[in-house]
């Protein structure tokens, strides 16, 4: 009888100690599957501009002449969209245009390289289109009649006065006040950001004193591309460590660059 | 009759023996690596495996690689059948306070094999109550929320980004 009900025990635990080797094993199978690590965040970007514009003027007379530059861009700002490219003869180096304004297309002009335009300055010539520059940037104007559309990009610099360290920190002690201003939304080019688009301005506020304007999508700010909430933010949570800011922004097609000292 | 009663036994045996051999860290780094996946990121966290559960102590949740909330403690327990991950003392950091109160008492997120193609979602603090649930197969965030006085006065901006229900409740539907 003893030996019956002792047999029966090692039955009985011999099940239990397979039960556990099994299962010892399929957690063996599942610690070999998933990953022996996790996902740590790391984040380590300088927000501060990699290089700082330096205007001598400023120097001298800061205010006034920053005011003055200012007024004097916009007022410049003919854009190279309102001229049309009727003909071109030449290589790269040597040659001539014929060039005329959108509104007067029959007066036109004959322009040999390294000569002035509208403030444009003729640098070079290639089988369909004539390369500008003005104030440092390139423009390419395709020939009349091309089917090959560019996006014509120029860059305008706006220097604006400074910004009051006091409404720096306001905002950044206040970020409910931020959205009251302004609002933003991700600029998608498919699957990746590309800037933020601006979607609302209070017309009253700083943010739209300092120059933002409904339809900017701003693409960079001190040097950090945007291209996420993440690089907003960051630049957001710094805000008030910085000492001058530098926004690239694209409005109608023209990459726009503003300038601010912040003291 | 008994076969069948000593077949559950031995399964039930079974089953406890998986739980308690599972490697419940690893299964805590699987869930981070799908969390991934939606941009969301737990980062400083220490891990205690026990015999039934995994204690987590600490941790920064970063969405789209903001910071975005500090967790105290979180148990995770992974029973098989039903599983859940219990988070306490969730402080939101300062930009998301922005849109919701801070403090969020606790949070308890559920995954039931009687249930599989949705993650349940219970939270309360500060905003009120709020009870979500997020559908694996369409990818959708339903959300239910009861608010406190203090989400209805301080918060009204964040509320009228939210449908109201018949029942005075704020629903939240979102792809993600």
């Amino acid at each position: 009888m003893n030996k019956i009900s002792n047999s029966m025990y090692i039955l009985f635990f011999t099940k239990l100690l397979i039960l556990l080797i099994v299962a010892k094993g399929v957690s063996m199978a599942i610690y070999l599957y998933l990953p022996s690590d996790g996902v740590e965040l790391n984040i380590k970007k300088n927000y501060q501009p990699k290089y700082q514009r330096v205007d001598f003027k400023n120097m001298i007379s800061k205010i006034n002449i920053l005011v003055e530059k200012s007024i004097t861009q916009e007022q410049v700002g003919m854009s190279i969209t309102n001229m049309v490219l009727k003909g071109l003869y030449g290589t790269k180096s040597r040659g001539y245009i014929i060039i005329a304004m959108k509104v007067n297309p029959k007066g036109t002009t004959i322009l040999g390289i390294g000569e002035n335009y509208q403030g444009y300055i003729l640098k070079s010539i290639s089988v369909s289109s004539a390369m500008f520059e003005k104030d440092g940037a390139k423009f390419i104007l395709d020939i009349e009649g091309s089917r090959k559309i560019k996006n014509i990009i120029e860059r305008k610099i706006y220097t604006k006065s400074s910004i009051a360290k006091e409404d720096i920190s306001y905002y950044a002690k206040n970020p409910k006040e931020i959205f009251k201003d302004i609002s933003i939304s991700e600029n998608k080019d498919g699957k990746n950001s590309k800037g933020f688009k601006v979607t609302k301005v209070n017309k009253n506020s700083k943010i739209y004193a300092l120059g933002l304007r409904v339809g900017d999508v701003i693409i960079k700010v001190n040097n950090v591309t945007l291209n996420s909430y993440k690089d907003a933010l960051g630049i957001y949570e710094n805000i008030d460590k910085l000492d001058m800011m530098q926004i690239v922004l694209m409005r109608n097609n023209k990459e726009v660059e503003l300038v601010y000292e912040i003291n | 009759m008994v076969k069948v009663q000593k077949f559950f036994a031995y399964f039930i045996f079974f089953i406890f023996a998986l739980i308690y051999f599972v490697p419940k860290t690893s299964i805590y780094y699987f869930i981070e690596k799908e969390l991934k996946n939606y941009e969301i990121v737990i980062s400083n966290e220490e891990l205690q495996e026990s015999s039934f559960n995994l204690h987590i102590t600490g941790g920064t949740v970063s969405v789209k690689s903001i910071e975005s909330a500090n967790i105290d403690q979180a148990d995770m327990k992974i029973y098989g059948l039903y599983n859940t991950i219990e988070l306490q003392e969730i402080v939101l950091s300062k930009t998301v306070s922005s849109f919701l109160p801070s403090k969020i008492k606790n949070a308890t997120v559920s995954y039931t094999v009687f249930n599989p193609t949705n993650i349940q979602v219970k939270a309360s603090g500060e905003f009120g109550e709020a009870d979500a649930q997020y559908n694996l197969l369409n990818k959708t965030l339903y959300l239910k929320l009861k608010p406190s006085k203090k989400m209805l006065t301080k918060y009204r901006s964040t509320l009228n980004s939210l449908k109201k229900s018949e029942n005075g409740e704020y629903i939240y539907e979102q792809n993600i």
